[in-house]
């Protein structure tokens, strides 16, 4: 008994111990954020609060600083994983600190544990303190973005972003009518506002598609990169001659969905909606489905595809194909360095070709539906409706898009303790080693750390354009763009009411996974392909045609604006 | 077991040692490939698919260090201890107690706390309810979000009653002929005559509390009091993001060598330790401790 | 019969006592034993704290809950979110493979803890019993992520596994995890596999309070070793076994999404889709608070008929029961 009275009393000390310590340093940090306050140069500098009748999108050029008030914003944003690995929220890092500078705002950061599926998102907009300002598409919100600020929870910022977004309207307008009608919604509100924008060149480049290796066609002596489903299959054919899995996929991930390889080749998609005729359908009602079914099951039945394929993830293909048990895979760019080296390991000849996607006949140009980038990159950021100072909010949020701070975003600050980057004399831009060749973490981490990419106005061009010199990357990107479009596909910048939003979640539950079961049983020769008629009836008896409609009326109304 | 062997019993033995080997061989692998992940050259890792034997390629203990470098490990790990020692010792207390109520005879409020304990088995309001609770008591944010509600497991409770109610209630009558009181048999009498159960309890509270991340992911936000597990499954989220979610263009950049290897010792260095505590209890488990401290 | 120890009294029959009315009684036993009353109260305060007042939430699944409006101007729909539920096209399937998943797991997986601990517990050397529950329970700590990936290597249509089940079928060596007929299977061996070590610990600790003197007796009345285990063991670790029963019948409704979606794929929909990984996918689609609830509820409800059905049961035969 006195043993456990003694642990009981270690313990409570413990606790009293814990709860003093943590009281002094939240009283440590305040201090430091009202001695922060009156750094500001001597109040030259009142609020920015242009003059009232600018008219629409017509702001005058914001100053800085945006307040001489000590105004707080809370801030849910992104939290790259290098960053994770160093600082407690982006408030600490360099950058975040220069801007609390510049703007003269006290700057206070949210956010969502790393592979976060929604459940913290969801948490915070139920708690009902949200913060400030949002970084988030509200695709899960019932009704997007629009709802949520018909029901009271987000602050619709048009009038203000038409008064203080500067930068962003400069954007906008150079981007042209296409961009702007993006941007909106139905009714004329603004739907995206801080997103990221791509540099131009980057819109509508696909960074998706196959991948194999160009010491394996050596080897089975194919000297034309294939391009029509012909000469994949011949590739397939010689695959199998050595022994190994041609083409190792994997049929349930999302890639497969949006790079669409074979399905593109018939005109649909693996699943989802397109459109057709002008038209919204779902792929998989139309009769060049059951085309592209054919191909699939036969490339099952004749071995290019394992059976793996239906459950596997990614990464098992992915290291498949670097461990050279496979001939074939999809894949993004990025990873390509990686890759070959990885490669490398167990076949020093490993070298990495990117493919373009198959096709009937070679000059047949597809719709892809890969995951095609365009402007703008989602990511939009939102004003809460609880938001004490929009004014403010809305004038930091186009502070990201001065040039200096896209610049500052995309590149870092220079501090004593380190330089990052150095201007050359001819006006470019270059790494230094410290970042590049750094011998204790890696590049990508180090840029993680030290430039801020979730606040990027846009992707900088010239950092850009370094990444995309490499030839493991150049080589598939210019590849797969080869002779594609996206005209049949619907674009992402339509919205739904809350109502349809719910109509339509309640049927494609059902619809997703009826069919879901049954295409990969089509393609796994489980089902017969005779059967598909049936199959169409019955997506029919489920909704498909009322979910055709909803999508169609979401689709005129996007047309319309 | 009493008595001598015959024939019989000595092949029985000998297939039961067989037996054992064999399933310490089969539940001992994932822990093998986790420890020979950890030690590999991250490369050769990457290009690895299926079992593995050894650490691949040249072992190395670049991945421990990376892992130990990063700051989060130790918060982590002071964070985890604390919640660990305080929580572990709350639920006894709260949780020992309440098994002792409801096991009591003569007691009018134990069928009441027996039905308000069982129905919470069954029925629960969820998360946002639970989330609301929180932010209203004023503890969303701090320690206490993470050690109240999980105090006391209604599963453990009752484990823990049947083992109070197998206690000879003659033991308990000779403490009242004594003169105790209700909770002189509590501590004199049942808790000391309990320790098989107590060992297990420490085990199964230790290791929930150990493991849990749910509810610090969403009852915490100040990352300074996130326990190991929440950091270890940032880490292990890296690779496999929500199905269905999309990758943004920087989540795609975010490649590196060590990703994989940083997996796996950072498993191992929130694994181990845990592991390490069951042989310090099982010297509870041996047979007739019970009966031993019987005073005659 | 002692006078002196006033408490004493409360454990004496007296027989010309007369019954009182319920109120007194409860009064009566607040005097006789105030200490207990006393040690309620935190208990009390913690349940109705952290499980009944949030337990209102399940209010929740009869509204259309929306975040933005709160509970009490949230739209209240009755039964509509479970009629939602009911009229889906996989109703039954789903409450199907959610029980058959469940009940396999207890068939086969409830006995294996058990006996385990009853085969270990026949090991004389101390050391070797000690290593063996110290390695068994290991897989319990590897994150389900590693798990699953070994069971994906070992399912593989290259791996010796699935090669032993072609040869066996005559089919063509193929990924067993695609095969909707394997899935069950597989996800209740491995589950198996994954815990059984540490299933045990409990029943260990229910092995060391058997009293020595009892096997000492059997043996003088010439009971072998099996027939000690048979009577002796198994008696005094059956009110341990029964109520481990019970309570692993009360969550025969609650299979989890996280392993049933690491290992699933629409191929294998037929046997592997449960409640809890529809609703997850439904969930990703939108945030509807308020379909999840009810589905929850109606899990409890199920789970709660089968404990009460457990239990009766259990009263009827055994002594043993949860109350």
């Amino acid at each position: 008994m006195k043993r456990t009275y003694r642990i009981m009393c270690i313990v409570l000390v413990m606790m009293l111990v814990w709860n003093l310590a943590a009281c002094s340093k939240s009283s440590k940090k305040s201090d430091n954020l009202s001695a922060g306050n009156s750094s500001d140069s001597g109040g030259t500098h009142k609020s920015n609060k242009p003059a009232e009748g600018t008219g629409k999108s017509n702001p005058r050029e914001n100053t800085l600083p945006i307040t001489a008030e000590n105004i707080k914003l809370v801030l849910y944003d992104g939290f790259p994983t290098g960053a994770r690995q160093v600082y407690n929220s982006m408030a600490e890092t360099d950058i975040v600190k220069k801007m609390m500078e510049e703007t003269g705002l006290q700057l206070e950061f949210v956010h969502a544990p790393e592979g976060d599926d929604g459940t913290f998102f969801n948490t915070m907009i139920a708690s009902e303190s949200l913060p400030d300002i949002i970084h988030d598409g509200f695709g899960s919100y019932p009704g997007g973005p629009m709802a949520a600020m018909d029901d009271g929870i987000l602050l619709d910022a048009t009038d203000l972003i038409d008064k203080y977004a500067y930068y962003y309207n400069g954007i906008l307008d150079k981007g042209g009518s296409e961009l702007r009608r993006r941007v909106m919604s139905d009714d004329g509100r603004y739907k995206l506002f801080g997103v990221t924008f791509l540099p131009e060149y980057l819109d509508g480049v696909r960074h998706g598609g196959f991948l194999t290796r160009q010491d394996l066609l050596d080897k089975v002596g194919i000297t034309k990169l294939p391009v029509t489903i012909e000469e994949y299959e011949k590739m397939f054919d010689a695959y199998l001659g050595l022994g190994i899995t041609p083409w190792a996929v994997a049929l349930s991930e999302w890639q497969f969905n949006d790079y669409a390889p074979v399905a593109s080749a018939y005109g649909v998609r693996y699943s989802g909606f397109q459109l057709k005729g002008g038209k919204v359908a779902y792929s998989r009602c139309l009769p060049e489905y059951k085309d592209f079914l054919d191909k699939m099951a036969e490339w099952v039945k004749k071995g290019y595809i394992s059976s793996d394929a239906f459950n596997q993830r990614t990464d098992d293909a992915g290291k498949s194909f670097q461990a050279g048990t496979a001939g074939a895979v999809l894949s993004g760019s990025w990873e390509n360095i990686t890759r070959e080296s990885v490669g490398k390991v167990s076949d020093p000849n490993f070298k990495i070709v990117g493919l373009a996607l198959p096709r009937l006949k070679e000059d047949d140009v597809l719709t892809t539906f890969s995951t095609v980038l365009s402007n703008p990159e989602m990511g939009p950021r939102y004003i809460s409706a609880g938001c004490k100072h929009p004014e403010e909010a809305v004038q930091f949020v186009d502070y990201l898009y001065k040039p200096e701070t896209m610049k500052m975003t995309a590149w870092g600050v220079n501090t004593k303790e380190h330089t990052l980057w150095k201007d050359n004399p001819d006006g470019t831009r270059s790494w230094t080693d410290f970042m590049v060749k750094n011998p204790e973490v890696d590049y990508e981490t180090m840029r993680q750390r030290y430039t801020f990419n979730p606040m990027q106005g846009m992707w900088d061009t010239e950092m850009e354009k370094l990444q995309y010199e490499i030839p493991q990357v150049q080589q598939p990107w210019s590849v797969w763009s080869y002779k594609t479009d996206d005209s049949d596909v619907v674009p992402k910048y339509v919205t739904r009411t809350a109502e349809e939003e719910r109509e339509l979640n309640t049927l494609m539950d059902e619809i997703d996974t009826y069919s879901g079961e049954m295409v990969q049983k089509f393609i796994a020769g489980q089902e017969s392909l005779d059967r598909f008629d049936d199959f169409v009836e019955q997506l029919e008896e489920l909704g498909i045609k009322r979910a055709c409609e909803i999508h169609q009326q979401a689709y005129e109304r996007y047309l319309d604006r | 077991m009493v008595g001598k062997k015959s024939i019989h019993e000595i092949i029985f033995d000998l297939f039961n040692y067989l037996l054992m080997i064999l399933l310490m061989f089969v539940t001992v692998y994932p822990l093998l490939y986790v420890v020979f992940a950890s030690f590999s050259d991250p490369k050769v890792l990457m290009g690895t698919e299926g079992f593995i034997w050894k650490p691949l390629g040249n072992p190395t203990t670049r991945g421990y260090k990376l892992t130990f470098q990063n700051p989060n490990i130790l918060i982590g790990y002071r964070n985890t201890i604390f919640y660990v020692v305080v929580g572990v010792v709350l639920s006894l207390f709260l949780t020992s107690i309440g098994a002792y109520l409801v096991s009591r005879r003569n007691f009018k409020l134990k069928g009441f706390l027996m039905l308000m304990i069982t129905i919470t088995l069954f029925f629960g309001g969820g998360m946002i309810p639970m989330f609301m609770v929180i932010k209203q008591l004023k503890i969303y944010n701090t320690v206490w979000a993470v050690l109240l509600p999980g105090a006391i497991s209604s599963w453990n409770l009752i484990v823990m009653r049947t083992f109070f109610q197998g206690i000879p209630v003659g033991l308990e009558e000779a403490a009242l002929i004594d003169g105790a009181n209700d909770w002189q048999i509590f501590s004199k009498v049942i808790i000391p005559l309990s320790k098989p159960v107590l060992a297990v309890m420490v085990l199964y509270y230790g290791v929930g509390i150990w493991n849990s991340w749910f509810g610090p992911m969403i009852y915490l936000r100040n990352r300074e009091l996130f326990p190991l597990q929440l950091f270890l499954r940032e880490i292990l989220m890296q690779s496999a993001p929500a199905s269905g979610q999309k990758l943004t263009l920087s989540d795609m950049q975010t490649d590196s060598y060590y990703k994989e290897l940083l997996q796996y010792t950072t498993m191992v260095v929130s694994t181990v330790p845990i592991l390490c505590v069951y042989p310090f209890l099982q010297k509870y488990f041996v047979k007739g401790v019970m009966i031993g401290s019987i005073k005659g | 019969m002692s006078t002196t120890n006033p408490k004493g009294a409360a454990f004496k029959i007296d027989h010309s006592y007369h019954y009182p009315e319920k109120k007194n009684i409860l009064l009566t036993n607040i005097r006789q034993r105030p200490l207990l009353y006393f040690m309620a109260i935190p208990i009390i305060v913690y349940y109705v704290v952290f499980h009944y007042i949030p337990m209102l939430g399940i209010a929740i699944g009869f509204q259309n809950y929306l975040p933005a409006k709160g509970f009490l101007n949230s739209q209240w729909v009755g039964l509509d979110q479970f009629t939602r539920f009911f009229h889906s096209m996989n109703f039954e399937r789903l409450v199907r493979n959610t029980f058959l998943i469940s009940f396999y797991d207890l068939l086969f997986g409830f006995p294996v803890p058990v006996l385990f601990a009853l085969l270990l517990n026949e090991v004389k050397n101390t050391k070797f019993k000690k290593v063996t529950q110290t390695i068994t329970y290991m897989p319990h700590f590897i994150s389900l992520v590693v798990i699953c990936g070994l069971i994906y290597t070992f399912t593989k249509s290259n791996s010796p596994l699935a090669q032993l089940v072609a040869a066996f079928t005559g089919n063509k060596a193929e990924n067993l995890l695609s095969n909707a007929k394997y899935f069950r299977t597989i996800y209740v061996v491995s589950g198996i596999w994954q815990g059984f070590g540490w299933g045990s610990i409990i029943y260990f600790a229910a092995l060391s309070g058997v009293d020595p003197t009892l096997y000492e007796a059997s043996f003088l009345d010439g009971a072998g070793r099996f027939q000690q285990t048979i009577h002796v063991t198994l008696p005094s670790i059956a009110p341990t076994i029964i109520i481990m029963l019970i309570l692993r019948i009360g969550s025969l409704m609650s299979v989890g999404h996280e392993k049933i979606i690491l290992l699933y794929s629409p191929i294998t929909y037929k046997t592997s889709d449960v409640i809890a990984s529809y609703v997850y996918r439904s969930g990703l689609r939108e945030m509807n608070f308020s379909y999840g609830t009810a589905v929850g509820l109606f899990n409890s409800v199920i789970n709660l008929v089968l404990v009460l059905g457990a239990n009766w049961i259990s009263r009827r035969v055994t002594e043993t029961s949860l109350w």
